[in-house]
């Protein structure tokens, strides 16, 4: 009988992958690099949008006023009036006026720290674990986190150090979210005393009776009414199109563009040597009747072998370089990256289409050489 | 009967055309048939043995394979794969793989046969059974020869063409290499198309052709069975051949 089962080209491409050891591990070594970074950049990038929103749902705010002008939304100032005319709009169940600004901390770490209006829902609806709330006009007074508490070692009675003004920790409250678990409470009117901010603060968070788009619709319009210079979104909304979160993403994209370009750039610079080293094999292939899709085929069968050597070193590296990356002072506690399986396999396909991609030149230069003259090469 | 292999008019020209390899060379052979072809170096033959095997195009001519005219690329590829078989002066086995995988290499698609078991039976029959894990590199030459055998012979082809199967082998080496080649030749009824310096060689095939300056030249050496090539002007055997 003249037909049998054929060679797979999975083992042809691991072998010629191993004949030029030092140039397929570098290539390897390579490709790991570009996909760790792409994970550290889009896992850090949606751990960023990914806290914030954690933060807005876990504190059960239905809507965010804010300003509509300000690129960074923590520098933006919306009116106290703002506050006060939408506590009175029919519809609305709650209100919560926030000034907040990233301070230090005991002249160390970094934590967010945010005045609560008095009539703020978060100030009542927080599950105090330790401590009290502040009382009404009780200067000084802070209630923390209660991660933030265990970083820094606090607890009711001790003093804290927040923006180089001593506080007095009154209670510790229990967050599951980070940022809200990360973040120091202060009334808002020390806060604004604080930062010289009279009359401003950074958000106003509605809580609607009947979250229904129809009631959100009418609470909306009257929000504006109050002010022209307002933005009002849904939490989720004011995240995904916050500008800063925007830059952040379009910088970790770019960035990861970058490195899958360098990927391909370096399984196609390997595979065009490898093709160049063994245009007598080639020809070789030829001369027993390989067709030209089946060289196609092991070439680019290599380069994917290449890029799946290093894709799970590479999402490994990934995943220890975001944790090392948000254990660094100054970062800690503020970012969490956000890298689930759907990422990692995402990825993984990412990178097996990238040495796919990175081979497909050399191996049709491959398929095209002329069998007789390149195995006299 | 169609013979299996013709050329009819071969021309082909390398250097922009500066070097007339092959001038209008009709050939034609028979299912079976072994023809050697001999000639000073240079004169053409390994491009007539590239030409009949599809590794190159001709220029000018046309080549027909079982009847069928072999016009393109895919054609070349596919008779490559399935009913010719090729051997090469100096081998050209693949340094990483082992005797085995070389000639597994060539297996072809399709049937219930494991290419390691195509390829371990090939080895087999060319006495090479316990040398199918080593690399060409731990082989003698004449090994070496019978692994490239073995890989030309794996798809039980129609016609196995060989450039210069001895040149790079003594000449007690080279002649167990030629019994070898008759040997699976009487068990396998293929037809056979070998370049040979060796007139010694040359003297177990059937027909000679001579090659001189690209096309064939006549008359057949004395006492040698009668050559059936056709030179440029038209050839006997060809004729009846090809009729």
């Amino acid at each position: 009988m003249r037909a049998a089962r054929r060679m797979g080209l999975v083992p042809l491409a691991v072998r010629g992958a191993l004949r030029n050891r030092v140039r397929s591990g570098l290539t390897v070594f390579g490709v790991i690099i570009a996909i760790a970074g792409l994970i550290v950049l889009v896992g850090l990038t949606r751990g960023l949008a990914n806290a914030w929103q954690g933060s807005l749902v876990e504190r059960g705010g239905d809507l965010v006023v804010f300003d509509r002008d300000a690129v960074d939304v923590l520098s933006g100032a919306v009116s106290n009036a703002v506050a006060e005319g939408a506590a009175r709009i029919p519809g609305v169940r709650g209100v919560s006026a926030e000034l907040v600004k990233l301070v230090t901390a005991d002249d160390s770490a970094h934590v967010v720290l945010t005045g609560l209006s008095a009539d703020s829902y978060t100030w009542a609806e927080m599950r105090i674990e330790a401590g009290r709330r502040p009382n009404a006009g009780e200067a000084g007074a802070v209630v923390l986190g209660s991660a933030l508490a265990e970083q820094l070692r606090k607890r009711p009675g001790d003093t804290i150090t927040l923006a180089f003004r001593p506080f007095r920790v009154v209670g510790i409250a229990r967050f599951s979210e980070m940022l809200n678990a990360r973040t120091a409470y202060v009334p808002l009117a020390e806060m604004q005393k604080l930062l010289d901010r009279a009359n401003t603060v950074t958000f106003v968070h509605i809580k609607l009776a009947d979250p229904g788009d129809a009631a959100a619709a009418r609470v909306r319009g009257a929000l504006r009414a109050l002010d022209s210079g307002i933005a009002v979104e849904a939490g989720a909304a004011m995240v995904a199109n916050n500008r800063v979160i925007g830059i952040f993403r379009a910088v970790s994209w770019s960035s990861t563009a970058i490195a899958i370009a360098m990927g391909v750039l370096v399984i196609l610079n390997t595979m065009l040597m490898a093709v160049i080293e063994r245009t007598a094999e080639i020809g070789i292939l030829h001369a027993v009747g390989w067709s030209r899709e089946r060289i196609v085929a092991l070439f680019v069968v290599e380069g994917a072998v290449l890029a799946a050597v290093a894709a799970p070193v590479g999402l490994a590296a990934g995943y220890l370089a975001a944790q090392a990356i948000t254990a660094l002072p100054g970062v800690a506690g503020f970012l969490e990256p956000r890298i689930d399986a759907r990422m990692l396999v995402e990825v993984a396909a990412a990178a097996i289409l990238l040495g796919v991609l990175g081979s497909f030149y050399p191996a049709l230069r491959a398929a095209r050489l002329d069998p007789a003259a390149a195995m006299w090469r | 009967m169609a013979p299996l292999l013709e050329l009819r008019e071969v021309s082909k020209r390398y250097r922009q055309g500066r070097i007339q390899a092959l001038r209008a060379v009709n050939l034609a052979l028979a299912a079976g048939e072994a023809v050697a072809v001999l000639g000073r170096s240079g004169c053409g033959k390994t491009t007539l043995i590239n030409v009949a095997a599809g590794l190159i195009r001709p220029d000018e001519g046309r080549v027909f394979f079982d009847g069928v005219e072999i016009r393109n690329d895919a054609q070349r590829t596919a008779l490559r794969a399935r009913r010719i078989g090729i051997v090469f002066q100096h081998f050209h086995l693949i340094p990483s793989l082992t005797a085995a995988e070389n000639v597994g290499i060539a297996v072809g698609d399709g049937g219930t046969e494991g290419w390691r078991a195509r390829s371990l039976r090939l080895l087999g029959d060319v006495g090479l059974a316990k040398r199918a894990d080593h690399r060409p590199a731990e082989l003698s030459v004449g090994e070496q020869q019978r692994v490239a055998l073995a890989r030309a012979l794996v798809n039980e082809p129609d016609l196995l063409v060989a450039d210069e199967p001895t040149g790079n082998l003594d000449p007690e080496t080279g002649q167990s290499v030629v019994a070898l080649l008759f040997g699976l030749r009487s068990r396998r009824s293929m037809a056979l198309l070998v370049v040979t310096h060796d007139n010694g060689v040359a003297a177990r095939f059937e027909r000679r052709i001579r090659l001189a300056d690209g096309a064939v030249a006549a008359p057949p050496e004395t006492g040698a069975p009668p050559i059936r090539a056709a030179a440029a002007s038209g050839d006997e055997g060809a004729e009846r051949a090809r009729r």
